[in-house]
């Protein structure tokens, strides 16, 4: 009896071990997602870079708020162990004050979203990735 | 009376104070406008040596053929002044480990000059050998034993030199070095320009000892040149595979979106083709570019979003082998800094280099044809890889072995 209750005593712990950092790690990568979202609307300059040229468009105020909304609506679903992928498409990139560096990359695989060189990888979204590239195409982008 | 007396002292204080104040004010006001356009600092030979040295180190490093690059000293030091006996610039005589004449280096000598005036990288010093001219000349036209000790040389400002001689024991003449001809001296000074201010470039030059490494790490800049960045090494190398300089393909040549590693599989293969195109003329699948990369595309499984790395080395088996012939390829994690692609590089192939995390390039591969290597007495490398990058056609851009982020490789070896 002894036996099975410091089992069952030390599968508890282990589990809510386990619980906690799910939990952690949750909200770390939640608020990644929350902040880009909020903090993009308040960024002075917002760009588009395209993964093919390495050149880039700036948006109007205007179209930062139609990103804004477009991206405020797509629920970003975190992946833990990403594979290595080499290519991407077009990346969203702005900065808050002198050193808040955002970005959000499409390709490699995921949906990256970098916040001052650290990378959280997050599902593909080939949906935001396509509006992305007719944004960019519609500014002029090459 | 003792309070009339208080009165008058405490005016008296009051006054002196309003004068002192004022004295002393225009004392400050006095010294400033002393120091008001006259910001330059004088540059002593010793620093203007230092800049000299690390002007020699950078041209070392980046032109290959300099004669600079078997070794050289500064052997002759001298200052040299204008009309006014103003100290103007510093003149370094350089000479080969045979104390052969191996060009010189003119730096300025204050900071309202740049660093380094004019160079050169060979040959005897062209004033020594103009005010030798200018001797002979006069010698022939006065009848005169003149020696170019007896003459007095001036820099007149904006690269332009002059010599003056006494000849005879007659009034001393002035002559201009580069056509021999008498001149007054108001026709050889240049017009008071306006002062520039070189103090930044003088810091860069004179701190270079000591700055180590500092490259761009962001997503504005490209690296171009890393001999801008990297200063107080021991000794530096630059390498380019044989025939690494060609006209590569971007990926807008073939399709858009992430397709990066079949553009940098392609850009590979035509390296290869180039080079013999009598061995791996079969890589240039029905003469075409476009169908090596869609190939590629489809051997390497690449999506709009991305190729994975483990499947680049198979991308390329698997082409040659159709092609009928043969290639090792595998890939390797992790470069050293870019330490192990130079390594690579050093057999004489490019290798296709994958980063991940990049600042400027995100998740990019790209053909690594070439690299800079900067060694320090700390035994510390710093590593530029020489890369086409699949957005433009030639391989002008670097990327920093000690960038953000991690590299993967594959080596690929035709046989």
């Amino acid at each position: 009896m002894k036996k099975h209750k410091k089992s069952i005593i030390f599968i508890s712990i282990f589990l809510i071990v386990i619980l906690t950092i799910f939990i952690v790690i949750t909200y770390i990568y939640s608020s990644r997602e929350k902040n880009f979202k909020t903090n993009i609307r308040q960024a002075e300059e917002v760009q588009i870079m395209s993964g093919s040229t390495g050149e880039y468009i700036l948006l109007s105020k205007e179209d930062v708020e139609k990103l804004a909304d477009k991206i405020e609506k797509v629920d970003f679903r975190f992946v833990l162990f990403p594979e290595q992928y080499s290519g991407w498409s077009y990346e969203i990139s702005y900065r808050i004050g002198d050193n808040d560096w955002w970005s959000m990359v499409f390709g490699g695989g995921y949906t990256q979203i970098v916040h001052n060189g650290d990378w959280k990888y997050y599902q593909y979204n080939q949906n935001l990735n396509e509006y992305v590239e007719t944004m960019y195409k519609e500014l002029g982008g090459k | 009376m003792e309070v009339f007396i208080k009165k008058i002292k405490r005016t008296i204080a009051c006054v002196m104070t309003v004068v002192m104040f004022l004295v002393n004010s225009s004392a400050v006001f006095a010294a400033q406008n002393g120091t008001a356009g006259n910001n330059v600092r004088i540059i002593s030979m010793e620093e203007a040596e230092q800049a000299a040295i690390t002007h020699i180190k950078n041209v070392m490093s980046t032109n290959e053929e300099s004669l600079w690059n078997k070794g050289v000293k500064i052997d002759v030091r001298r200052a040299i002044f204008d009309d006014k006996n103003m100290l103007e610039c510093y003149y370094f005589g350089v000479k080969d480990k045979d104390n052969n004449d191996c060009g010189y280096v003119i730096t300025g000598a204050n900071t309202s000059m740049y660093p380094i005036i004019e160079f050169a990288e060979e040959g005897e010093s062209f004033l020594d050998v103009s005010i030798e001219h200018v001797v002979e000349k006069v010698n022939d036209m006065e009848q005169a034993d003149l020696n170019s000790k007896n003459c007095k040389l001036y820099y007149m400002g904006d690269m332009n030199y002059a010599v003056e001689c006494k000849v005879n024991n007659r009034d001393s003449k002035i002559y201009d070095i580069t056509t021999s001809d008498v001149v007054e001296m108001e026709e050889v000074c240049q017009e008071d320009e306006e002062t520039q201010d070189y103090s930044d470039m003088w810091e860069i030059y004179l701190d270079m000892e000591t700055r180590g490494s500092n490259p761009p790490d962001n997503d504005k800049e490209f690296i171009t040149n890393p001999n801008n960045y990297e200063s107080g090494y021991e000794d530096s190398k630059y390498y380019m595979v044989d025939g690494g300089f060609i006209y590569y393909n971007v990926m807008t040549d073939f399709s858009s979106g992430g397709v990066c590693a079949p553009t940098a599989a392609t850009n590979l293969c035509k390296y290869w083709y180039l080079r013999d195109p009598s061995k791996y003329g079969d890589l240039f699948l029905n003469c075409s570019w476009n169908d090596v990369f869609w190939e590629m595309y489809n051997n390497m499984e690449t999506y709009a979003r991305g190729t994975k790395d483990a499947n680049v080395g198979d991308g390329y088996r698997l082409f040659f082998y159709d092609r009928g012939l043969s290639c090792s390829a595998y890939l390797c994690y992790g470069t050293n800094n870019g330490i192990h692609i130079a390594e690579e590089l050093d057999n004489n192939r490019p290798c296709h280099l994958i980063v991940h995390g990049h600042q400027m390039y995100k998740e990019h591969s790209v053909v690594a044809v070439g690299y800079s290597q900067f060694t320090y007495s700390n035994g510390y490398y710093s590593t530029y890889i020489r890369i086409a990058d699949g957005w433009t056609n030639y391989p002008s851009r670097y990327v920093w072995g000690h960038c953000q982020g991690n590299w993967n490789y594959v080596v690929v070896i035709p046989d």
